[in-house]
């Protein structure tokens, strides 16, 4: 099915949503979002699959707003609003959702890398907020950004455009993983077999608290967290968890002289 | 199941103690139709359960009287209207609860018919408006309940600017009672309703009726029919 625009592959837990116009350095045209938001609401509402992974098909994660529909014909009137839908349906979806970048990640490419939850990089990752250049906005990263990176880098990246330093982006956990391109699939392979051993009722809870950690009062953040907590206890997760300490205090006891 | 209604322009479904009243004219952004406020009236007029969930088909919930409805025939409009009143009072009298799952946007006496829902559930990109004076029709019916309601600037605000607002500050203004993400309105107002069926009907029944009945009395009449009310739900119990 190479005529998708956007791919899904599941193994287990673990959905691989790939852009797939490399032709195009997976540019963002309202085929491709609307394709991209259709695959993330299947996503979404699998109960089956913990961990996502999104990338990009070819030499590039995503080079962000189609400049050639741009010219043609101007920004669809649904584009916007369907896009934003794909990048929210991330950030709300009760799932680990990773970008996995290479090449170029601009504009659109960075909006939808960081309503992730996690980004990893390889090391040839160009990063960029070109809109302004276009006379644009780069859409709710206005909002987004500042909320991972604070509002001044924010500003600076988002007034001017300029290339967002690798390093860097790393630096200011713009970028979680930074590794190298030759060894991309590799180190994203280990990368998953880490994040798939996440007890994953824990990361789900915090990543809701974290989604309202700007918006809310502590108030309502502390009411919040204690039934999220309640939640976690009586998980399998934190059974198997009391069950290894307990183990190991035994072996430990059953250790000395 | 939806036999007994033989209904074009919306759905009844009715199982355990819940019923899902439908608005299904997505074509038509779910417009209040004579139609479809026909339909309506006659659905709220013959249904009674615990809960009533009334959600739509489609991008928007509502987008209230069709627009070419304005210069229609005045035998259409006034028609139109009443049923709008009907729909608002049946809704009104329902004896359970009635929830509204709102996504896209709720305009005119579409967001009317949602906000008179005892608990209303928005998605986060639903957008709340009376915008009927801005086409020269004054939105008398919105202010006979929301005037009371809302805070009056905020009544106010809406009726005279017709601007739409978001779910976060209609929640704020307690115009909605939940927002949640989009993709989950349906679910977690299907959640709720669910949840609340489990609730005794005849004390829910109790309570409405009082809500209505105690309306305009004073604090100290409405103790009296609160005392009355209580006697005589245990009374039917015991």
């Amino acid at each position: 099915m190479t005529d998708l625009l956007v791919t899904l592959q599941t193994l287990d837990d673990t959905a691989i949503v790939t852009l797939n116009r490399p032709e195009k350095l997976n540019a963002l045209n309202l085929e491709l979002v609307s394709a991209l938001r259709d695959t993330l609401l299947a996503v979404a509402n699998d109960a089956r699959l913990r961990l996502v992974i999104i990338r990009g098909a070819g030499r590039s994660f995503c080079s962000g707003l189609d400049l050639d529909m741009m010219a043609a014909e101007g920004m669809p009137p649904e584009f916007y609003p369907v896009q934003e839908e794909a990048f929210r349906l991330i950030e709300t979806m009760n799932k680990l959702v990773v970008a996995a970048i290479h090449g170029y990640c601009l504009g659109g490419g960075v909006q939808l890398a960081i309503a992730c939850d996690l980004r990893l990089a390889s090391d040839d990752t160009v990063l960029a907020l070109p809109a302004i250049n276009e006379g644009l906005f780069p859409g709710m990263a206005p909002y987004r950004l500042p909320r991972l990176i604070g509002l001044g880098l924010a500003r600076r990246y988002i007034y001017t455009g300029d290339p967002i330093p690798l390093d860097l982006a790393h630096q200011i956990g713009l970028i979680d993983w930074i590794i190298p391109a030759r060894s991309f699939e590799d180190e994203l392979e280990k990368l998953l077999q880490k994040l798939r051993a996440v007890p994953f009722t824990a990361a789900l809870h915090g990543k809701q608290l974290m989604a309202n950690a700007f918006d809310q009062s502590f108030s309502a953040a502390y009411h919040d967290s204690l039934w999220r907590l309640e939640q976690c206890l009586s998980s399998d997760d934190v059974a198997r968890a009391r069950a290894l300490w307990m183990e190991r205090k035994q072996s430990r006891t059953a250790q000395r002289p | 199941m939806n036999n007994h209604f033989p209904y074009q322009k919306i759905r009844i479904q009715q199982e355990n103690n819940v019923t899902v009243l439908t608005l299904a004219d997505p074509d038509a952004h779910n417009a209040f139709s004579n139609e479809l406020l026909g339909e309506l009236c006659d659905a709220l007029s013959r249904v009674s359960s615990t809960v009533l969930l009334l959600n739509a088909e489609g991008d928007h919930f509502s987008i209230g009287r069709p627009p070419q409805s304005y210069s229609a025939a005045p035998e259409t409009w006034m028609k139109g209207y009443y049923l709008v009143m009907r729909a608002n009072e049946l809704l009104m009298r329902f004896p359970g609860v009635t929830i509204a799952a709102v996504q896209g946007h709720a305009r005119g006496a579409g967001c009317s018919l949602a906000g008179r829902c005892d608990l209303v559930v928005a998605a986060e990109t639903a957008t709340f408006s009376f915008p009927e004076l801005r086409a020269g029709v004054p939105p008398v019916i919105v202010a006979s309940y929301y005037s009371r309601k809302l805070p009056w600037h905020a009544f106010l605000r809406l009726a005279l600017t017709g601007q739409e607002v978001s779910a976060a500050e209609a929640c704020r203004l307690a115009l909605v009672t939940e927002v949640v993400p989009d993709h989950e309105l349906f679910q977690r107002a299907r959640e709720l309703a669910d949840d609340l069926a489990m609730i005794d009907a005849g004390a829910l029944a109790t309570l409405k009726h009082f809500l209505l009945s105690s309306e305009s009395a004073s604090t100290p009449q409405a103790n009296r029919l609160a005392y009355a009310a209580l006697l005589e739900t245990l009374a039917s119990r015991a």
